[in-house]
């Protein structure tokens, strides 16, 4: 379900089995004008993508079945979402894991950002905006 | 009977009693007569020319002895070959006598024969052997020399020139002074002695030597016959044997496990520097004395005794003589010569130091997974901090707002994180300290059973089917049935989240206990949504867990520790989708000993 009032404003996916961490997320985005969809798995996240167009994606690393690095391959190989900037979030993998994380799930591209938890919110926001903001077209 | 009356009729009786073949022929070589030995083996020759007869020519003989004889009237006596009445050859040893006539010339010659065609196979025999025997044979006259040679001897020495013995087989310029051609020259014994020669190529060569005197008719002995075998293969053999045993006795000497060898009377026959420093005596008490009650293992009795061929005791104990009961593990096997019982061989492995070793591993384990578990840690709570976070902008949201709906989402969330960091902070202690670790007798499949049985009605609920198949075989064991119920609850609790997470619906859980290879096997089979690589990856690592809400990811780290105290592995299969085997085993070997509390096996 999307959550915000203009439906213009930009749309930002949320994807973490972590409910309240995705809850946090939601009203701190909604609060800065963000129209937010949230998603507890990657499986779910997938199907709902394919008749969206959001303006960022924001994935957790490690959750049931299929972990957030699945998804994001599958973003970074769909022509029709590679654009769209992600921000990996996660409070297991450490900055630095990331990118042997990236090469072992298959030489994917490193993320347009990487917020590490617990989540500074008010950086967490200006890191969505500065992306979604920036030129269109740059990503993910 | 005179006289006269005797002379024609025993004359001519005699001619064909004589054992020896006689014929009498002409001046044409005819045989006029001839007696019954001569017929039994030439066959009727009365009338034939005795070339014809006796060599089966056409033409005589070229020194017919028999024509000789006519020309010069003289007796002789030649060794001739000739060819029966069945064509087989015949040696034979002729006298040619002349008969003569009034005129004093001959008128006939009768041949006198005797058979040698025995003597001659006999000589022969006899001369192959001296020639094939496989040593150095040679007759030796007074002067030391050699006189006669059979094949190996000329092979080695050449053709005998009447050269030394003494410089043949020495190289010396004068006779030995233990010469055993002397002693037999002198007492006209035989003797064997050991000499060591010289070979043609300056090689040192052992001889073993027997000499024999060869007799003449008057018992003067005049030549002695010499055998001399070459030792050197056999002393080579030897010395390999020697070797071997050398290597045998320091392998066994120095040997770190204790080996004892006994008799078929279960006396110790052999035992090494380790077998007496574990049994706390010397080789010089018990060689020669049967094992006493106690010293060894119950099992090896009838091993020693010869009830039984073989033993393997993973481990057992054994009481020093100290009284210290020491782990050891035992192999023995029935020592037999052609199915006879000979005695037994025994070896011993005193496992202090390995257990030791494998403390210390288990330790260094525990110590590994402390490492992961801080590192972890830190994960783990920086999603409780979030939460947390989360919780707090939630209500401070709420409360600038006065929205009611907000600031108790807020607090809820933040009351679920405090409850995570309790529940987090508890696991913790009790993998740092070690939960109790009671070891009693227990079956293994009954625990399955109640474990099985706790869950069924929760699971059935969530439409999962929960089920266990136990093999009832599965005998006792000494485990710490509290914390074996425990692991089972983790892995069945993993299940159970596996099962609800998968999309499939009437998701099964199976657990299984059986005994494999002297082991008894637990499994927790489930067709949940199975993990992917990452989460395989992150399986043993502490804090990490996939529950949305709740989970501390300590589980399966309790439930590995468990496991290994028992000695035990812990292994898992997953396909994403299809589900996930989690395998227990336990060596019996290794499982806990009786009476085994925390302090005895931390």
């Amino acid at each position: 379900m999307i959550t915000g009032d203009d439906r213009l404003a930009p749309l930002v996916v949320i994807v973490d089995d972590e409910v309240d961490i995705a809850t946090y997320l939601r009203l701190a985005l909604e609060e800065h004008g963000f129209r937010v969809a949230t998603f507890s798995d990657a499986e779910s996240a997938k199907v709902a993508l394919e008749d969206m167009e959001p303006d960022a994606v924001c994935l957790d690393l490690l959750m049931p079945k299929h972990s957030g690095l699945s998804l994001y391959k599958a973003i970074v190989e769909d022509p029709r979402l590679c654009r769209c900037p992600v921000i990996i979030i996660s409070g297991l993998a450490m900055r630095e894991d990331l990118p042997g994380l990236l090469q072992r799930a298959g030489d994917l591209p490193m993320p347009k950002a990487f917020i590490d938890k617990p989540i500074m919110i008010d950086d967490f926001v200006s890191t969505i905006n500065s992306l979604v903001r920036a030129d269109a077209g740059v990503g993910p | 009977m005179n006289h006269a009356s005797w002379r024609p009729l025993e004359r001519e009786r005699l001619f064909d009693h004589v054992p020896s073949g006689i014929a009498v022929m002409d001046s044409s070589l005819t045989v006029v007569d001839h007696n019954r030995a001569f017929a039994e083996v030439f066959g009727e020759a009365r009338g034939q020319s005795c070339h014809v007869v006796i060599k089966h020519h056409r033409e005589p003989c070229a020194n017919c002895p028999v024509l000789d004889t006519f020309s010069d009237n003289q007796q002789r006596v030649v060794e001739e070959q000739g060819t029966d009445q069945h064509g087989r050859e015949v040696d034979y040893l002729a006298r040619i006598v002349p008969i003569s006539g009034e005129d004093g010339r001959p008128q006939v010659v009768a041949a006198i024969t005797t058979d040698l065609t025995d003597t001659k196979r006999l000589q022969h025999e006899y001369q192959t052997l001296f020639e094939k025997v496989p040593c150095f044979v040679a007759v030796i006259n007074r002067a030391h020399r050699v006189v006669k040679a059979n094949e190996s001897f000329r092979r080695m020495f050449g053709e005998p020139t009447g050269e030394p013995c003494f410089r043949l087989y020495k190289r010396r310029h004068d006779a030995c002074p233990d010469c055993p051609v002397d002693r037999t020259f002198r007492d006209g014994g035989s003797h064997s002695s050991h000499q060591i020669g010289v070979s043609r190529d300056g090689r040192s060569t052992p001889y073993l030597v027997f000499t024999a005197p060869l007799l003449q008719d008057d018992g003067q002995v005049t030549h002695v016959i010499e055998m001399a075998l070459d030792m050197t293969e056999h002393q080579d053999l030897e010395e390999q044997l020697s070797r071997a045993n050398v290597m045998r006795l320091a392998l066994v000497e120095n040997s770190l496990d204790a080996i004892m060898v006994f008799d078929e009377k279960q006396r110790f026959l052999l035992l090494n520097r380790a077998a007496e420093k574990l049994l706390g005596c010397g080789r010089e008490e018990l060689i020669g004395c049967r094992a006493k009650k106690g010293l060894l293992p119950d099992e090896t009795r009838s091993l020693v005794s010869g009830k039984r061929r073989r033993l393997l005791l993973h481990e057992t104990l054994m009481t020093t003589d100290e009284g210290e009961q020491v782990p050891v593990r035992v192999a023995g096997v029935t020592l037999k010569l052609d199915d006879r019982f000979m005695g037994s061989a025994v070896s011993v492995q005193d496992l202090r130091q390995l257990k030791t070793l494998e403390r210390e591993k288990l330790d260094a384990e525990r110590l590994g997974a402390v490492g992961e578990t801080v590192a972890g840690m830190a994960h783990g709570i920086k999603n409780i901090l979030t939460g947390l976070q989360g919780g707090m902008y939630v209500a401070s949201w709420g409360m600038q707002r006065g929205d009611v709906e907000r600031i108790k989402e807020g607090w809820e969330m933040l009351t679920r994180n405090m409850e995570r960091i309790s529940e987090l902070t508890k696991n913790l202690l009790a993998f740092s300290r070690g939960e109790t670790f009671e070891c009693t007798l227990i079956s293994p499949s009954e625990v399955v059973r109640d474990v099985v049985a706790l869950y069924r009605e929760s699971t059935a609920q969530h439409g999962i089917d929960l089920r266990a198949e136990v093999d009832d075989g599965v005998a006792s064991a000494w485990m710490d049935a509290e914390g074996m119920r425990g692991c089972l609850e983790n892995l069945i609790s993993n299940a159970v989240d596996a099962c609800l997470t998968s999309d499939k619906q009437g998701c099964s859980i199976v657990v299984r206990s059986f005994e494999e290879d002297d082991a008894i096997v637990i499994e927790v089979v489930d067709t949940g949504c199975g993990m992917d690589y990452e989460v395989k990856q992150k399986a043993f690592t502490s804090f990490f867990t996939t529950k949305a809400k709740g989970g501390t990811g300590l589980g399966l780290l309790l439930t590995r520790k468990l496991v290994q105290q028992h000695g035990g592995s812990i292994e898992f299969v997953s396909e994403p989708g299809e589900g996930t085997t989690f395998r227990l085993r336990f060596p019996r070997s290794r499982l806990p000993q009786p009476g085994t509390s925390e302090e005895d096996h931390e």
